[in-house]
């Protein structure tokens, strides 16, 4: 390889940035087209729930056991440290506070980005390798409406679904730990619990950052399934870029939302 | 046969959903149903109340029997005017009552704690505790005690 | 109605580019209606581009793409997928949906468009499988249907509608000798007993020119002929002669555009 002169370096950086741009814009289209677009689809609540199905359900078991296993180590870990201060009954609002407003929309999150949504742009991207999707087309079924927007509606439902299962069982896997192996007295781990969580500041605020990573997630992946190149090395790769970027997009934006929701400015 | 299992299957999920809202709401959170109706309002107004924040507990005898809803500097007294919310069914409170802002453990947290008085008249709705003890604030504390064993010592 | 009713499609003046590559340069293609044209050209002379925009999938650059009597690109989204109603396609692969049995892949055309009862659809669904000769693998899916079968069933589903134009992608590629011949003798008899146009896009010579009324030859972005398939095999375009024989080497090169060989290999360093 030849060196680059710093003219040409520009220019790469140039359009490196253009790229990033057209396909912002372009998988914006697609959204607006996917969730708004006039169309056909008269079976849209059938189409719905098989998406639900396999997006929703299929994804509850990882979300429990994980749930129960992240809420069973805060309680070791909380209770560690909170019996140095002799606090320890306080595990039980540090365990609902951190699933809350944390690790159940965020974990919830990643662990539907490597399950359910690289599931989606694999089954999307085969589809399109295999011209399903051109064939709907021909058909004269547009596959915006038939394909992406039930598992875009199927996305956005469920990720809150599951990020408040996620919590609940990881409190009671908490609390399980806490009470019963390590001696907390029941009454306080629960009134502690009910006195310092807020319903509007912490568990719908925990709902609200759930609903855009759902919203974020369950785009990425469609989109990159519909816009991937059509070939089985194409497919792989843009299953790949679903799990990062929407790894990534979930972890920078929890950072803007909690700055948003319970900084103080 | 299979849109059944499917459509089961969809359904429980939404259930199990909306139950884990529910616990979180009513568990968790301690959200009660109708909440404000069965509470009462009464002022307590203490020259100082560091450290108490909305939502700290107001018990009596250590029973829990309702919560801080507001915390406001009135500009008159310039004393911190404390809004508690009592539960109805504790509506026997003699207008003489005590609240004092008390401490859970050496380092844990501030609650209101009232003791009973001795009047036939009783706090209504909107009511104030005028006899109040405030918070234990530590500095202060050290700072008594270093004076009195300055005055002890000067004395002798 | 400007179009010729004579012509089921019609190209005018049409340009298309990829990126700034031009795939087609002001080309006109007349189609007629009824019968099998063959459309054919060395592999990436654009051939399932043209299809392409003649099913309204990617829009020209320039010119007019007149499908029954209707310039495409001049519709609107929704108006494109009920046009699409009367085109059927039969993509390389088949295109079956993979999560539907055979009956239902067949099926779905008639629930999406139709209001029918589905004692009606059931019917037609056994009539097209019949048709293909299909009628016993009706409860199959398709990952259990060899590549020639789910071509003929993928057409039983393009002809459920009952089409006026069905447009075959590459229909022979990759299809034994039997399942070869079965699909030619389809494709005739379809288009001769229903009246359907049919558009051929192959770059298999000896089964497009075997069932072909009429052969158009790309390549080059340019229609490089048109005609009966005897009159092609006799054309003085050398370009076309080398298609329709086969040569390896002539005004198609072997080689790819390069630098020269020569000093590319001493000069490389």
């Amino acid at each position: 390889m030849r060196r680059k002169s710093p003219l040409e370096r520009v220019q790469l950086l140039g359009r490196a940035g253009i790229d990033v741009v057209t396909s912002l814009g372009r998988s914006t289209i697609f959204l607006l087209a996917a969730l708004f677009g006039r169309g056909t689809s008269g079976k849209f609540t059938q189409l719905l729930i098989k998406q639900l199905y396999s997006v929703g359900v299929m994804s509850l078991a990882i979300i429990v056991v994980s749930g129960v296993f992240i809420g069973m180590v805060l309680s070791l870990q909380g209770f560690s440290i909170l019996a140095a201060y002799g606090s320890e009954q306080a595990v039980g609002q540090m365990i609902a506070l951190t699933l809350l407003r944390e690790l159940g929309p965020v974990v919830t999150a990643l662990l539907f980005a490597g399950r359910a949504g690289s599931a989606l742009t694999a089954e999307i991207g085969n589809m399109k390798s295999t011209e399903q999707l051109s064939s709907l087309a021909m058909i004269g079924v547009d596959p915006l409406k038939y394909i992406v927007a039930p598992r875009l509606w199927a996305g956005f439902i469920s990720m809150p679904l599951l990020a408040m299962i996620f919590s609940v069982v990881g409190i009671w896997g908490g609390s399980m730990v806490a009470i019963d192996w390590l001696g907390v007295y029941e009454g306080s781990f629960w009134s502690n619990m009910q006195n310092s969580v807020s319903f509007t500041d912490d568990v719908v605020n925990g709902i609200i950052k759930s609903i855009v990573f759902a919203f974020v997630v369950t785009w990425i992946a469609v989109f990159q399934g519909y816009d991937c190149e059509p070939t089985s090395e194409g497919i792989s790769r843009a299953t790949t870029r679903t799990v990062v970027y929407a790894s990534l997009a979930v972890l920078g934006l929890d950072f803007i939302l909690t700055a948003l929701m319970f900084g103080d400015f | 046969m299979q849109n059944r299992t499917l459509e089961v299957g969809v359904g429980l999920f939404l259930l199990a959903g909306m139950l884990a809202l529910m616990l979180l709401a009513l568990r968790v959170s301690g959200l009660a149903v109708g909440a404000g109706e069965d509470t009462y309002k009464v002022y307590a107004h203490f020259d100082n109340i560091a450290g108490l924040t909305v939502r700290s507990k107001v018990t009596m005898a250590g029973v829990s029997i309702g919560k801080v809803t507001a915390i406001d500097l009135d500009r008159d007294s310039y004393t911190g005017r404390v809004t508690m919310e009592l539960n109805k069914d504790v509506d026997n409170l003699p207008i003489d009552s005590t609240a004092s802002i008390l401490t859970a453990g050496l380092l844990g947290e501030k609650y209101v704690g009232i003791s009973v008085g001795g009047e036939e008249e009783l706090l209504a709705d909107g009511g104030t505790i005028h006899d109040t003890q405030s918070s234990l604030v530590l500095e202060e504390l050290i700072g008594k005690f270093l004076l009195n064993s300055v005055n002890k010592d000067s004395a002798n | 109605m400007n179009a010729d009713e004579k012509y089921a499609v019609e190209l005018k003046g049409l340009s298309f580019k990829r990126g700034t590559r031009d795939i087609f340069k002001d080309i006109d293609i007349r189609i007629p209606c009824g019968k099998v044209t063959g459309i054919m050209g060395p592999s990436g002379s654009g051939k399932t581009t043209l299809l392409r925009l003649i099913g309204a999938e990617l829009r020209p650059d320039a010119g007019e793409v007149w499908v029954n009597g209707v310039n495409l690109p001049t519709l609107s989204r929704t108006e494109l997928f009920d046009m699409r109603k009367k085109m059927g396609v039969l993509f390389q692969s088949g295109a079956l949906f993979t999560d539907l049995d055979v009956f239902e892949n067949v099926a779905f055309p008639l629930r999406v468009h139709t209001k029918l009862p589905e004692a009606m659809i059931r019917d037609i669904v056994l009539m097209k499988l019949q048709a293909v000769g299909l009628r016993g693998a009706v409860q199959l899916m398709p990952d259990e249907l060899s590549g020639g079968m789910k071509r003929r069933v993928a057409l039983a589903r393009a002809i459920a509608l009952d089409p006026r134009i069905l447009i075959y992608d590459e229909p022979f590629v990759g299809q034994d000798p039997i399942a070869m011949g079965v699909l030619v003798r389809l494709i005739r008899l379809l288009t001769d007993a229903l009246g359907i146009t049919s558009i051929v896009v192959s770059h298999d010579l000896a089964e497009t020119a075997s069932i072909a009324d009429y052969l158009y030859v790309v390549g080059d972005t340019q229609v490089l002929g048109q005609g009966t398939p005897e009159e092609l095999m006799n054309s003085d375009n050398p370009r076309v002669r080398q298609f329709m024989q086969g040569t390896p080497d002539g005004p198609v090169p072997f080689h790819f555009p390069a630098d020269d060989y020569r000093s590319e290999l001493l000069g490389g360093r």
